[in-house]
């Protein structure tokens, strides 16, 4: 008699913990309707992050062309640029991003392109630094221009060069227009 | 305590606790099975239909992709034009820089002199280092791109995260800016921007190479110290130097894996 005594009393407490499971099962619903409303709609698509995050990575505008843009319009340069030893450096390190000059999907021209005509755009690579691979083409500018007059003027450097094709005798020194 | 003694104080017309947990639990069951059906098989349809694309580029694929990166810091001339380049096609904040270059001159005595006035991006003139520099070179630096990343582990909220082609992007509608993976990056490569208040860092520049450009960086380089490329290609010429160079990582001795490579690193680069 004492056994089912017991099994009624246990029995009789066990309601408590139904009661307590119910609840923390009515909690995790909650949390997990409350999370839904929360979360953004793409958040887990591909993993713990909102998935339409992606696309919109995808979509943000290029501004800087593919090096050879440049030729659809300026051909000429582009070909003495292309044959002379500035080749591997791309227009737009010297000038700008094309997206300042040209709108390319709407066809339409946005402004003129920036260039700094000073040595010290090309002291930026050819200044002789220590830390400069040897090699490369690098110049001690008092030495360089020990027998140049007017050695002092910022546009030095393209008395004898041209920027686009600099081997002095590839072309002629720089003009205005090009 | 039996049912008689707890209806006592009950009035008739009001719903007691326990029929109200029990209608409650009823209530919440039903919605759970009735809202979980529907919802499952249009999640599963969205990931068949949905591969994220640039536009124009009806058949790019991210699964097809593995991208690395490979700096040849033997090439590098310290010219500056990577991070001039990258602060223009990304519109970085003034003072913050995903990419910059780094100066080193070393004495014959192994003194050290580290700098990079302005991230490298006006490129550098002669300094003093006081001492006499026996070897000096560059070394460009920028985020690692880690395949252990624990910038991402850290994102409280899920902002940050890694795509199927290895890319670590930060979601800046998502980033609440608590500036975590900042400190848990070992690179420094990221920071919070003052105008949004989010992460940002280097993306490879995600919106180029998914329609088929270089990252900026690396397009811009005069001397190819930068290279890009993706290791699923098989005659891709970074997938073959991984394969026959020696190469190094920056700091391999925190294993986070880094899928940014570096050719000819001395041993004084951090």
């Amino acid at each position: 008699m004492d056994f089912w005594k017991g099994a009624f009393v246990s029995l009789r407490h066990t309601k408590h913990y139904f009661r307590a499971v119910f609840l923390i099962i009515g909690a995790l619903f909650a949390f997990f309707i409350v999370r839904a409303f929360l979360l953004p709609g793409s958040f887990g698509e591909f993993g713990y992050y909102r998935g339409d995050n992606v696309a919109e990575q995808m979509a943000k505008p290029v501004r800087f062309a593919a090096r050879e843009a440049c030729a659809d319009c300026h051909g000429d340069i582009w070909k003495t640029h292309q044959s002379g030893s500035h080749a591997p450096v791309q227009c737009q390190n010297c000038h700008d991003a094309l997206a300042v000059h040209f709108d390319v999907e709407k066809g339409e021209f946005i402004g003129k392109m920036p260039i700094q005509r000073t040595s010290k755009l090309c002291l930026r690579c050819h200044d002789d630094l220590p830390s400069r691979p040897d090699g490369f083409p690098k110049i001690d500018l008092e030495d360089h221009l020990k027998d140049i007059p007017d050695a002092h003027k910022p546009e030095v450097c393209f008395q004898c060069h041209q920027p686009h094709s600099p081997k002095i005798g590839d072309q002629g020194p720089v003009t205005r227009d090009q | 305590m039996n049912k008689k003694e707890g209806k006592i104080d009950e009035k008739p017309e009001e719903m007691g606790r326990r029929d109200f947990i029990k209608k409650g639990c009823e209530i919440a069951a039903g919605t759970m099975f009735v809202g979980l059906l529907p919802f499952k098989s249009a999640r599963a349809e969205k990931e068949v239909e949905r591969i994220p694309r640039p536009e124009g580029h009806p058949d790019y694929n991210w699964e097809d992709h593995l991208y690395a990166y490979v700096i040849d810091t033997r090439k590098c001339i310290g010219c500056g034009m990577c991070v001039q380049a990258c602060r223009k096609e990304n519109n970085v904040p003034e003072g913050f820089y995903r990419t910059w270059v780094e100066r080193y001159e070393v004495s014959a005595e192994d003194a050290i002199k580290v700098d990079s006035p302005h991230g490298g991006e006006n490129g550098f003139t002669a300094d003093t280092p006081g001492f006499n520099v026996s070897k000096g070179y560059f070394v460009p630096k920028m985020c690692n791109h880690c395949s252990n990343s624990p910038c991402t582990q850290v994102c409280p909220v899920g902002a940050s995260y890694k795509t199927k082609e290895g890319v670590v992007l930060v979601d800046d509608k998502r980033c609440v800016g608590c500036g975590y993976c900042v400190q848990a990056c070992p690179y420094g490569s990221r920071f919070l921007n003052p105008v949004t208040k989010t992460a940002e860092k280097c993306t490879w520049c995600y919106h180029r190479i998914t329609r088929g450009l270089k990252p900026a960086c690396v397009q811009a380089c005069p001397v190819g110290a930068r290279m890009f490329g993706d290791v699923k290609k098989e005659d891709d010429p970074v997938r073959k130097i991984l394969a026959k160079e020696r190469i190094q990582v920056l700091q391999p001795e925190k294993l986070t894996k880094p899928t940014c490579f570096y050719i000819g690193l001395d041993k004084g680069v951090r």
